[in-house]
């Protein structure tokens, strides 16, 4: 009998669902489909601005993993055996030993300056670790034996209109032409800007580099490096090849590309996890008062029909089962409804990606949430339908059937 | 068949208690058609809900087939509890024809049957026959609101009939039909107990109604009209 009951609450359901409102079925199904898009839009996109942070880091500021100073150390001293020895170890595919120093960059056509960061590297070695030379947007990158030559972000070239740059720059400097460079160290120099570089992501066109050649001769920085970028085959297994460095006896401090980025996209991220489990609460919320009041109206339009079921003799949990099934199948259809329109909105927003400043995002599905989000709506909208209908269910046959 | 006594039914309105039946006793045989009549308010449409297990009663005990039914509840176990018994032996047929407007006509009799776990195929086979008997053959297939008052009230009768319960109560079935409909439904009601043997208990308040019973149960304010039994009751 009991599976009887299961098969007569899927037959009143099913015919419940083929002979009922159409409009009603129709708008609940949207209704719970944009819940399931109100809950996993936010975490979208902020899987797109992690990964296309992520990628940022790793192909532009710090490799699969950073090589830094020992404590209390401002530089790695040995460098280029550092370096030499790096190149040595399985699954190493590329090493570039950088120098940073903090300097003015003064453009002397309008007397425009920037104070920031220059770093150096050996051209040919950056080269098998970031992707700058595939980002020139004018002129040409560096090469080994450069001097006098400087390569900058387009944020820092900036434009001629102040209004049109997004951060201070010097104010529309072009390939060929001379801005001047005033080191710590109280020498100055003048540099022709050999290329521009555009990346998409504010911090990393805010930057400029000149040739190791060059930064050894000012600063006398030989064999000296503030930080040793390391090149892995896969970012995905950076820890592993943090671990194989540190059984090859690397005695510096290592950071992965992840390790390295926490601290200053990690706040923001964490706020926008937040403004998502916010939104995810207030969907749920929603989303249970809309089945709530769906049931609800729909069982006490048919209070009269579960009492005359009743009183030919079907049980109470068999007309529950039924209002259940019901939900059920309006959650899976609102679900696989409100699926197709992520991918419908991940599919329009790839193809015109929103600018964040780190880059163009493209909104990335996180399916582990998906499926969370998922597993919630079920469980809300059950407790949602069942509550109505165990009401009705379990009142009196006759003041059902009175209506 | 069916043995009452001293059954009471006691409603509350507020804190108010409304008597509909003070005491009633009563039994009715095995194959018999018997009509409960009376004035509205004299309690006839609780009587037969008491008897039908869709209500249950103040005081007093309902032997059905030497079953004590009003010592059933719902709380026990799913085999010996009312709404079995109602699905096992009982049949209803309803003034408001009391049909799912979501089943077909073919459904809305299986339904039971479906419900006491007989193979679908059997099921569907028993209710088109019923439903050839009250002459809906050709209507199996509509939804119930594409059929006529009468016609709705056929196929309650059918869905009452297709377990073949031991009883079925009607409850003022010709009271949204005309004369002409009444009719085909009381002869339908008569051709069942005539056939098919089956105890049928039906509440009108219609004196032409009257030839078509067995015996009639005068009802007045909650209490048998001895009177007027003795006097038309047959």
């Amino acid at each position: 009998m009991k599976s009887r009951g299961y098969f007569v609450s899927l037959y009143l359901a099913a015919r419940a669902i083929r002979r009922g409102n159409r409009g009603t079925l129709v708008l609940t199904i949207l209704i719970i489909a944009l819940v399931v898009v109100l809950m996993n839009f936010l975490s979208m996109i902020i899987g797109g601005v992690v990964y296309a942070y992520n990628q940022q880091m790793i192909t532009y500021q710090y490799g699969d993993l950073t090589i830094e100073p020992k404590d209390k150390k401002t530089v790695i001293e040995n460098a280029d055996s550092l370096t030499h020895r790096l190149e040595q170890v399985p699954g190493v595919t590329g090493v570039s030993s950088r120098f940073s120093t903090g300097v003015t960059i003064t453009n002397p056509k309008n007397g425009k300056f920037l104070s920031q960061s220059l770093t150096a590297f050996d051209p040919d070695d950056e080269k098998t670790v970031t992707q700058y030379n595939r980002k020139l947007v004018d002129g040409d990158f560096l090469s080994k034996g450069d001097t006098g030559q400087i390569l900058i972000g387009v944020l820092i070239a900036g434009n001629t209109d102040e209004a049109d740059d997004k951060v201070p720059s010097l104010g529309g400097v072009k390939v060929g032409d001379m801005v001047d460079v005033a080191y710590g160290n109280g020498v100055v120099k003048t540099y022709r800007v050999k290329g521009i570089f555009e990346t998409e992501g504010v911090l990393i066109d805010s930057s400029a580099f000149i040739s190791r050649k060059e930064m050894d001769s000012v600063m006398g920085t030989e064999g000296e490096a503030t930080a040793v970028l390391v090149k892995g085959t896969s970012s995905d297994n950076a820890a592993e090849l943090k671990n194989t460095l540190l059984e090859y006896g690397v005695q510096e401090p290592i950071k992965t590309w992840s390790e390295k980025g926490k601290g200053i996209l990690g706040d923001a991220i964490n706020s926008f996890q937040l403004l998502n489990r916010i939104m995810t609460v207030v969907s749920l919320v929603v989303a249970s008062v809309v089945v709530f009041i769906i049931t609800f109206i729909n069982i006490i339009n048919r209070r009269k029909q579960i009492g005359i079921l009743k009183a030919i003799g079907i049980r109470p949990q068999i007309i529950v089962g039924s209002y259940l099934l019901q939900v059920m199948f309006l959650c899976s259809c609102g679900a696989a409804v409100g699926v197709l329109m992520l991918y419908g909105i991940s599919g329009i927003l790839t193809l015109n990606p929103i600018k964040f400043p780190m880059g163009y995002i493209q909104p990335i599905i996180d399916y582990s949430g998906l499926a969370f989000s998922m597993v919630c709506l079920y469980v809300v909208s059950m407790i949602s339908g069942y509550i109505p209908a165990w009401q009705v269910a379990e009142e009196e046959i006759l003041d059902a059937m009175r209506g | 068949m069916i043995e009452v006594e001293n059954l009471k039914k006691i409603y509350l309105l507020g804190k108010i208690e409304v008597p509909a039946l003070r005491g009633v006793s009563l039994s009715i045989q095995k194959g018999e058609f018997v009509g409960i009549m009376g004035p509205s308010g004299s309690g006839k449409s609780t009587l037969l809900h008491l008897l039908g297990l869709l209500d249950t009663p103040s005081s007093g005990t309902i032997l059905i087939g030497g079953t004590d039914v009003s010592a059933l509840h719902d709380s026990m176990l799913p085999h010996e509890d009312r709404t079995h018994f109602r699905l096992m032996h009982l049949g209803y047929v309803f003034q408001d024809y009391a049909l799912v407007t979501d089943l077909t006509v073919l459904e809305n009799v299986a339904i039971p049957a479906i419900m006491q776990g007989k193979p679908i195929d059997d099921c569907y086979s028993a209710a088109a026959n019923v439903l050839k008997k009250v002459g809906l053959e050709k209507r199996v297939d509509h939804l119930v609101y594409e059929l006529s008052g009468g016609e709705q009230q056929r196929v309650s009768i059918a869905r009452a009939l297709v377990n073949t319960p031991t009883i079925v109560f009607a409850d003022e079935p010709c009271a949204n039909l005309d004369t002409e409909n009444s009719r085909t439904i009381l002869e339908l009601f008569q051709a069942v107990n005539r056939e098919l043997g089956q105890t049928i208990v039906m509440v009108s308040h219609e004196p032409w109604h009257m030839e078509y019973f067995d015996r009639i149960i005068f009802i007045r304010d909650g209490l048998l009209d001895v009177e007027r039994i003795e006097k038309e009751g047959k």
